[in-house]
């Protein structure tokens, strides 16, 4: 009898082994987007440093990542992880701004590197936005296939004598949207070569990818004080100068609409705009 | 009258009959609470965490209540977190509710439990839910047990439900079961067998395989996952006079894990228009989740006998990450505890460099032993040695130890630490100034490990049964890392109520001779790192106040460790139990 129990028990648990897998087939880049058509853009927001040593693992993710989904994603690399975004004697640049460590603070705190947000989500049973590697790719895909919430088209023009550049951002509502929501913008530039931690090397030139130079907003974001309505347009405006060290058509403006709640900061829809085309 | 002093007696008699029946309702509990008091000092370097820039304070409590009747058990435990960095040491975590609450009941041979619930297999290889509050570990399973005793000798087990995370639960559902025994063969000879098997099994939830699925598409190969892994375990202790063995094997079936040492090349082909090849470029992912099976083969053999003891271990890990799914990191997660290969070092300086359990692959062997020559007089002796399953060493660790004790008045502890840590693995980081080791028996160090002595000395002196000082003396030499540390403690304890004491960890400065250009390895030279405290116990309950000034380094518990960040402030501490 008690052999029959044993039986019994332990078959119980494993019924159903046989069960059916789930098939992995590669991937193929996103493109051929109608233009006229708004899709939804994803945010990645990377907390890198020039001391963090598995951090440009993240970055290889990213760029990889970049290349599948295009236009479809927009990624901001943040120098701000604490303890590792302190510059090396021998580097060229401090990539770190205030407004960058406030804005580092204020989507929440990270525990590993590399880490990055997707749409600042926060993925249940996380309490933070700041995310491992290996679970980029899958929000990516969950965020793509939501709904267009809010539509952004991004304007850009930039006089390379003044080096002033003006920043256009018409905000469409798809749907009516109640409550804080914000807008932030801010610069990128890509491709600059300078000191880096490779794993155990400290390699002097390493190409940084997505580097966050400014915030022309609040770190926060600037609060949508106009009602966002269904179809109704409404345009922000900005104008700076860019500084002489940055290199012009490696700039881009990044702007995003988010929610402004705490813990909830998602972010809706993204676009970016090379400042020279 | 003489009727209701009859039915009084029989109510009496009825009620003594079922109180003498029935154990007496019974509630105990206890409280723990921690507060940090954050203060910012430039001179130690203060971290910008949200508590040193904003909240200055951060606290963590727990308040417990069991209670018994009628058979069953029940308890509830309050939990709150107030701007607290025990679950990310460079964050801030605000928090409270029911962290815990469970009913348990035996019927006649049934054992029944629900709510969140503490429980393992075997030794924890394939399943152990269990707290360790100093790392922020509660994985408590959040379900229902079912237990069955079918003599005194064989008992099995069943359960099932989430893990539980702070407030919530992961996704992923857990399923156990297993069969522990116990045979003596013949009841006039001390042999006995233990013996256990065990398995669990764990369902990811749709959403983590459509991530995982997400990911892995991306590693540009045709492969398949799966919603079920399940793990198994065989498990028996053998008792033979002095002797004891116990052995432990596991095999888990295909799972996704998520192997940092791991990585994929991808190619990526551009097309011209005229469909001609374009371009090919290769992309490095570094990394990745991949889908395999593992195992592990743990033993432990002892030997007892009057005055001598020794015990020896072994451990082979390969691919045994068991989590509730692909992307918990640290210490979030953990389905399994694997037994560490290394003795939790009590002593500040030694238990410097501790390592954490590899769930990817480790090997490693550990002997302790311990002879008392003498009544006053004992030695003792700990090896640990620990590699990567390609043969790389990890840890290695000989730590002879010596004491004397001089009746009841004095008693002296003399030990000494040779380490070899690898930083690289354990820490991720590096040491590139190592080109000419301290220690003259290493010669010129390997870079990437920590080469290390210790030794240290702990003199207990009692001024009465009452009244007593205790001495601790530690020196680590080392060139690597920042370099070598020195620590003093002075206690008194005034017994049965206070406890005063004060130490300082020093920071030896590194030579000038030495040529070193790297800041960071000479940014707390010549620092101390007072510390100060008061502790006063009054029966179960005990409180503590002390100003702390802590460097950073590693915290472990059970082979698992994680990085703390350096702490200058006061910390309150209270425990009571009732």
């Amino acid at each position: 009898m008690k052999k029959i129990v044993y039986v019994i028990f332990f078959a119980a648990l494993f019924a159903g082994c046989e069960e059916k897998w789930v098939v992995i087939t590669p991937t193929t880049k996103s493109g051929g987007n109608d233009p006229s058509e708004q899709k939804r853009v994803v945010l990645a927001e990377e907390l890198t440093g020039v001391r963090c040593p598995n951090c440009p693992e993240g970055t290889d993710a990213l760029v990889a990542l970049d290349k599948q989904y295009g236009e479809q994603l927009v990624v901001v690399s943040i120098h701000a992880a604490l303890g590792y975004d302190q510059p090396y004697n021998n580097s060229l640049y401090d990539f770190r701004t205030g407004k960058g460590t406030q804005l580092a603070n204020y989507i929440g705190s990270a525990i590993f590197f590399p880490t990055a947000t997707i749409n600042r989500r926060i993925v249940p049973p996380e309490t933070e936005p700041y995310l491992p590697r290996q679970q980029w790719a899958g929000i990516i895909a969950e965020e793509l296939a939501k709904p267009l919430t809010v539509g952004i088209d991004l304007k850009t023009a930039y006089d390379a004598n003044s080096r002033k550049l003006d920043i256009s951002a018409d905000i469409t509502p798809v749907e009516d949207l109640l409550g804080d929501y914000r807008l932030t913008v801010m610069i990128t530039q890509d491709s600059i070569v300078d000191v880096q931690k490779v794993e155990l090397v400290t390699v002097v030139n390493y190409l940084h990818r997505h580097i966050l130079r400014n915030i022309v907003t609040q770190a926060t974001g600037d609060i949508i004080s106009e009602p966002l309505v269904a179809d109704g347009t409404i345009t922000k405006t900005f104008t700076l100068n860019l500084p002489v060290t940055w290199e012009a058509k490696h700039c881009s403006v990044v702007a995003f609409i988010h929610r402004g709640g705490d813990p909830n900061k998602e972010v809706l829809q993204a676009a970016e705009k090379h400042v020279i085309e | 009258m003489k009727h209701t002093v009859q039915i009084l007696l029989a109510i009496f008699c009825c009620t003594t009959t079922l109180i003498a029946q029935t154990p007496a309702p019974r509630i105990t509990g206890n409280l723990q609470t921690n507060a940090n008091f954050f203060i910012a000092s430039p001179k130690f370097g203060t971290p910008s965490t949200p508590q040193y820039n904003n909240q200055k304070f951060g606290t963590e409590s727990w308040l417990a209540l069991s209670y018994s009747n009628w058979g069953f058990d029940m308890g509830l435990r309050f939990d709150m977190f107030n701007n607290s960095n025990l679950l990310n040491p460079t964050g801030s975590f605000t928090g409270e509710g029911i962290g815990r609450w469970y009913i348990h009941k035996e019927i006649n041979k049934f054992d029944l439990a629900g709510g969140y619930l503490y429980d393992q297999i075997g030794s924890g290889i394939i399943f152990r839910a269990y707290e360790e509050r100093t790392l922020m570990i509660d994985n408590a399973l959040f379900g229902v047990k079912v237990g069955y005793q079918f003599n005194d000798d064989w008992k099995i087990k069943a359960f099932t439900g989430r893990q539980k995370r702070q407030f919530d639960t992961y996704g992923s559902v857990i399923r156990g079961a297993s069969i522990e025994g116990f045979i003596q063969p013949d009841t006039a000879k001390n042999f006995t067998l233990a013996p256990g098997f065990g398995t669990v099994a764990r369902t990811l939830d749709k959403e983590t395989v459509e991530r995982a699925r997400n990911e892995m598409s991306r590693y540009q190969r045709f492969d398949s996952i799966q919603y079920n892994s399940y793990a198994f375990t065989l498990f028996n202790t053998l008792n033979a006079g002095n002797f004891t063995w116990f052995f432990e094997g596991a095999y888990k079936t295909k799972d996704v894990i998520f192997d940092e040492f791991d990585r994929v090349i991808t190619r990526d082909t551009n097309f011209l228009p005229d469909g001609s090849v374009g371009s090919i470029e290769f992309d490095t992912i570094n990394g990745i989740l991949v889908n395999t099976d593992g195992y592990m083969a743990y033993t432990s053999m002892t030997y007892a006998s009057e005055g001598f003891g020794i015990t020896l271990e072994g451990k082979y890990t390969k691919n045994f990450r068991f989590r509730t799914d692909p992307y918990q990191i640290g210490v979030q997660g953990q389905m399994n505890f694997l037994p560490p290969m290394a003795r939790q070092n009590t002593f500040r300086l030694p238990a410097r460099f501790s390592p954490n359990t590899q769930e990817i692959g480790e090997q490693g062997f550990q002997l302790d032993a311990r002879y008392s020559l003498s009544k006053k007089i004992s030695v003792g002796l700990n090896v640990s040695d620990i590699y990567l399953l390609d043969g790389k060493s990890l840890y290695r660790e000989i730590a002879p130890e010596f004491t004397f004790k001089q009746e009841r008045k004095w008693q002296l502890l003399l030990g000494l630490q040779f380490l070899k840590y690898n930083i690289v693995t354990y820490q991720f980081k590096d040491d590139p100034e190592d080109r000419n080791d301290a220690l003259p028996w290493v010669g010129t160090g390997q870079q990437g490990y920590v080469d290390a002595f210790s030794p240290y000395a702990e003199w207990l002196y009692k001024f009465t049964p009452r009244n007593s000082l205790r001495v601790e003396a530690q020196y680590l030499l080392t060139d690597d890392e920042f370099g070598s540390w020195a620590f003093l403690l002075a206690e008194l304890g005034l017994a049965p109520h206070w406890l005063i004491y004060v130490s300082d960890m020093y920071k030896v400065p590194n030579s000038a001779d030495a040529g070193i250009s790297n800041p960071d390895k000479i940014k707390y030279d010549n620092l101390h790192y007072l510390t100060a405290g008061i502790v006063y116990t009054h029966r179960a309950n005990r409180f503590s106040f002390s100003f702390v000034n802590q460097v950073e380094g590693i915290n472990c518990a059970g082979g698992i460790c994680r990085y703390e960040p350096p702490f200058h402030g006061v910390r309150l501490q209270l425990s009571s139990s009732f």
